[in-house]
């Protein structure tokens, strides 16, 4: 069954008299539990479309069904408890609250779930082990590295154990061993739950490990390789 | 209920603990709050002692609800005999008192019965009416003379003075929310980022504002205490510095907590659910001021600009919308100072204006009023003035005063005359004759010129009002001339229902007039002139020009307003005496001196002075913090400038360009502001309350200069201040990132 479906989506910015298409027709289906990366050129709208898919910005066409729910249709405040619910989102600018602690930026899901009888320290502790950062908790981001920082963001995005986790650039400000272990860490959660990753990212050699690739182009989205390992033709 | 315990526990400790860690950042909301607080703790204790300042006066000065007035034997016997025969519970009232006038055996001896009705007021009133008015008004020609007195209607004015506490309750609402809720929208466009984190995360509407008006209720309950002991001591200082008893209740706070509950609920309400509906994203970029610039965007060409004049100047255009906005709602805080000083101004003027006490009624007795009763009436000690009066509107018998176009203001209803006299025609305008005695009584109000030659028999002299509506509207001089036109004969129709400029117009076309012309020998100014501009003539011709006789059916009686009771007690009973020289003169009592006393213990114009004071504290309050958070996210932005070469004296020169341009905007917006503000309340005032037949008083449209100066000074401080201490902030962070930079880098020397 597919877990997520983004049917012909177009998004525009206007600016007074100039229009930038950043997102063309493009269409998406994940199954459950699907690893999928997209890949393509600065400015070609793979942050854009991630961030209509995660409904942070309303297309101007086009539909987004999350387990056949059409979130596009959702007022804002359905909206931001489904997606506190089911989805966790990976920015590419970090996106760390400057005032808040590493520890509370991580912790924010939580507050926002409001549920007391959901526990969180095991996952926790794993979720900071495995990104280095016990040592760094109490520390405000601006005394954070670029890396850890962007640490800090993966942790947060996953310490509600989403069903679908939208990543953009999560490796982007690590070195190679780093990548690769934060990457095992989004695997093994995987793994363990189920869990659906959909991923932007620059870095070849971590979308060799999805299942799919995508490709975006001038806000146009295509198979770049398939489940079977077979590379499209791309003009 | 235990859940619920729970849950309140849960959120009072995070609101508390949020506030309390984050103190500089709520600080000025804990300000803000108090202010509100301490406004409504002030209203409503007021409003209280007022009730019970109002009820200690009424009992003390009267000891009866009703009076059955100039009763003849058998109507008196009537009410007497039941007293005598008790029945139970149908006994509802006592006779206090009775007094007799005329000789003890007389044929027509009169009595006053002077009555108090047990509880449950109005019921017994019903009941004493029923059973006795209608029985009692046929045992006399005259029927029978009722009046009750202010303690029956004790309850009435309660219910007035509930109303008028209501009305100003809801503007005072409506100004702290509007205060509380710009200073929480600048609160929440600052922290548009975290509010989009946490909406990324989940957070819905409810959440949101469930956090916010936690917070607030912590702040409000934090404040609560210090702002009813302050309200308490200003009400107390206030009452009893004009002599007046001060009473505490704890009833009154709880309407303070209850409120300001319902008005930080308000506030916040707006500002979340606005931030709720906007896309995450949208909050999240919006983490710099980027979301206060507005579109269509141009690009400066900054290599052309002066730095840093220019580069200012272009920062004030890319923020146009922002600077225009929090100089605006800062502004607004200074012209409600303004209208309600000016409001506390007319609530003092009213208090000094007199008012007749007794008024002596002719009608339907075939008497009038003449000089001899004058002369007697004059003769009383403790009467301050009489005035009788008659007139006529021009508009009800089809006349009109033309007047030269020069002497004519834009806001008069004026018609044009075809006559190529280039004069203009108004009958907003009321004739009244004048004599010694009325001239004497239009000694009290201010005018231009000699009054006294209106009597004059040689030339035609008319005394003038500069207006109507309680608004000026002509601009006479004294020397003047003005024609009063007497519509002789008809020529055409004239529709029915018109009225106003309208049955002018065509009235203009549809008769001839005969005009008297008039020299202007002086001007009244502050006149009452609701409905009508009064023009005061020579008796003759008021008489020739309105066809109608000069009687004068009832006079009004003016007392000193400070007499007490027993005073005003006998000065009654001396004018009694007058009365009964004619059968069926009838004397109303005002009750003016006691409402007076009442009125003027309640400090009004103290009070809202105070309040227009507190509002004044908003203005700075609001535009500081709005500010400060402004430049808080510039200085990314200086950063950067400095990183290329700025000095501190250029960006100092940034932030003073900025205050001078909050100054002088400031500066002009409040004047605009203020005068619009003054000008409604003056409007109010003078036509609207008139209009509902509240008292016809002539208020002038003026501020006192300090007040102006004042209104100046706040708008132009505070621009100064609030972007003079951002710099002075940022300059101190700059200071304090050098001398760690040094502390670090001191071990490797
Ligand atoms: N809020 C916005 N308003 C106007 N245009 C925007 C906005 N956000 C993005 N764009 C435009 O949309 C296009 C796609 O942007 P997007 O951020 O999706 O690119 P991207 O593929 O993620 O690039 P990169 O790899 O550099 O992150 C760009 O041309 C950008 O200028
Ligand atoms: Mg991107």
């Amino acid at each position: 069954m597919a877990i997520l479906e983004a049917q012909s989506i177009i998004k525009q910015y206007r600016q007074y008299d100039t229009v930038v298409t950043a997102v063309n027709r493009a269409s998406l289906k994940v199954e459950d539990g699907e690893f999928i990366a997209i890949i393509g050129s600065s400015g070609s709208g793979k942050s854009t479309f991630l961030h209509v898919m995660a409904g942070l910005i309303r297309p101007n066409y086009g539909h987004v069904l999350i387990r056949n729910n059409d979130i596009t249709k959702m007022s804002p405040d359905e909206l931001n408890r489904f997606r506190g619910q089911f989805m966790g989102m990976v920015f590419q600018k970090h996106n760390l609250i400057p005032q808040f602690t590493a520890l509370e930026n991580i912790m924010i899901p939580t507050v926002m779930l409001n549920k007391d009888e959901y526990h969180f320290e095991e996952h926790l502790k794993k979720l900071i082990t495995t990104l280095k950062l016990s040592d760094r908790l109490n520390h405000l981001p601006s005394e954070l590295s670029g890396g850890q920082q962007q640490r800090v963001a993966i942790a947060r995005a996953m310490i509600n154990r989403p069903q679908v986790l939208f990543a953009d650039e999560p490796t982007g400000n690590l070195d190679r061993a780093n990548a690769d272990e934060v990457l095992d860490l989004l695997l093994q959660t995987r793994e363990l739950i189920g869990q659906t990753i959909i991923m932007v990212t620059h870095d070849l050699s971590i979308a060799e490990k999805a299942d799919r690739i995508f490709r975006m182009d001038n806000g146009e989205l295509r198979l770049y390789r398939d489940r079977d390992g077979r590379y499209m033709d791309i003009k | 209920m235990d859940r619920l315990g729970t849950y309140l526990k849960k959120n009072l400790t995070l609101a508390l603990k949020a506030v309390l860690y984050n103190f500089r950042q709520y600080a000025v909301f804990f300000i803000a709050i108090f202010l509100v607080q301490t406004l409504l703790g002030i209203i409503t204790a007021a409003s209280d002692n007022d009730n019970i300042l109002e009820h200690g006066y009424v009992s003390d000065e009267y000891d009866y609800h009703v009076l059955l007035s100039d009763l003849n034997e058998q109507q008196r016997l009537t009410l007497v005999n039941d007293t005598q025969t008790v029945f139970g519970d149908e006994y509802i009232f006592d006779i206090v008192r009775e007094t007799a006038r005329s000789e003890e055996g007389a044929y027509d001896r009169r009595y006053d019965l002077y009555i108090s009705l047990h509880e449950d007021l109005d019921t017994n009133y019903r009941i004493f009416e029923a059973r006795y008015f209608h029985e009692m008004a046929a045992l006399s020609e005259e029927g029978l003379r009722v009046s009750t007195s202010p303690l029956m209607h004790f309850d009435r004015n309660l219910r007035a003075n509930r109303i008028y506490y209501l009305i100003f309750l809801s503007v005072l609402t409506v100004v702290s929310v509007f205060f509380l809720m710009s200073l929480y929208s600048v609160r929440l466009n600052h922290y548009n980022f975290t509010y989009g984190i946490y909406m990324t995360y989940g957070a819905d509407f409810k959440k949101m504002f469930g956090t916010a008006f936690w917070e607030m209720f912590v702040i409000a309950a934090i404040t609560f205490i210090p702002s009813c002991i302050v309200s308490a001591v200003t009400d107390l200082i206030i009452y009893v510095c004009s002599g007046e008893r001060f009473t505490w209740r704890i009833t009154g706070s709880l309407k303070v907590l209850l409120f300001s509950m319902v008005i930080i609920s308000l506030s916040v309400i707006l500002p979340m659910w606005r931030l709720s509906r906007r896309e995450p994203m949208n909050a999240l970029i919006a983490e710099d001021n980027s979301n206060l610039v507005i579109s269509p965007r141009q690009s400066f060409d900054l290599s052309k600009t002066r730095f840093p004049s220019g580069y200012c100047v272009s920062s004030l255009w890319r923020f146009r919308k922002y600077q225009i906005r929090q100089i605006l709602t800062s502004v607004i805080f200074i012209a409600m100072f303004m209208s309600v000083l000016f409001y506390a101004d007319v609530c003092r003027k009213q208090l000094d204006y007199d008012l007749p006490q007794f008024t002596a009624n002719f009608a339907g007795t075939g008497y009038t009023y003449t000089v001899e009763d004058y002369e007697y009436l004059s003769d009383i000690s403790g009467i301050t003035a009489l005035s009788k009066d008659v007139s006529t509107r021009a508009a009800d018998i089809h006349s009109h005063a033309a007047l030269d176009s020069s002497d004519v203001k834009l806001s008069a209803r004026a018609a044009y005359l075809s006559d190529g006299s280039g004069d203009r025609a108004v009958n907003s305008v009321s004739y009244h004759p004048c004599d010694s005695e009325i001239l004497e009584f239009l000694g009290r109000y201010s005018c231009d010129g000699d009054p006294g030659k209106v009597l004059s028999e040689d030339v035609n002299y008319i005394i003038v009002t500069d207006g109507y509506d309680n608004i000026s509207r002509f601009r006479f001089k004294p020397g003047d001339v003005i024609r009063i036109g007497k519509a002789v004969r008809q020529r055409g129709f004239i529709g029915d229902n018109l009225s106003g400029l309208e049955l002018l117009d065509k009235e203009l076309d549809s008769y001839y007039f005969e005009y008297t012309e008039f020299t202007v020998c002086a001007v009244l100014k502050d006149i009452p002139c609701f409905g009508g501009a009064p023009l005061y003539m020579r008796t003759d011709l008021y008489e020739t020009i309105t066809d109608s006789q000069a009687v004068y059916d009832t006079v009004d009686i003016y007392i000193d307003k400070d007499s007490d009771i027993s005073e005003v007690n006998r000065i009654k009973e001396d004018i009694r005496k007058w009365t009964e020289l004619y059968e069926g003169v009838s004397l109303a009592d005002r009750n003016t001196a006691s409402e007076y006393r009442i009125e003027k213990a309640k400090c009004k114009p103290v009070i809202y002075t105070v309040c227009a004071f507190i509002a004044l504290v908003f203005a700075p309050l609001i535009q500081i913090f709005t500010q400060t958070l402004y430049y808080e996210k510039r200085e990314g932005e200086f950063d950067i400038l400095r990183a290329f070469g700025a000095v501190s004296g250029e960006i100092r020169s940034i932030h003073m360009g900025d205050g001078i341009f909050g100054m002088v905007s400031g500066v002009i917006l409040s004047q605009a502001i203020n005068l619009g503000a003054v000008y409604a309340v003056f409007y109010f005032c003078n036509v609207i309350i008139p209009k509902f037949g509240g008292v016809d008083i002539r208020y002038p449209f003026a501020m006192p200069i300090f007040a102006i100066l004042l209104g100046i000074a706040v708008a132009a401080a505070s621009a100064m201040i609030s972007s003079h201490l951002p710099y002075r902030s940022y300059l101190k962070k700059k200071r304090e990132d050098d001398t760690a930079e040094n502390l670090t880098s001191e071990p490797e020397h």
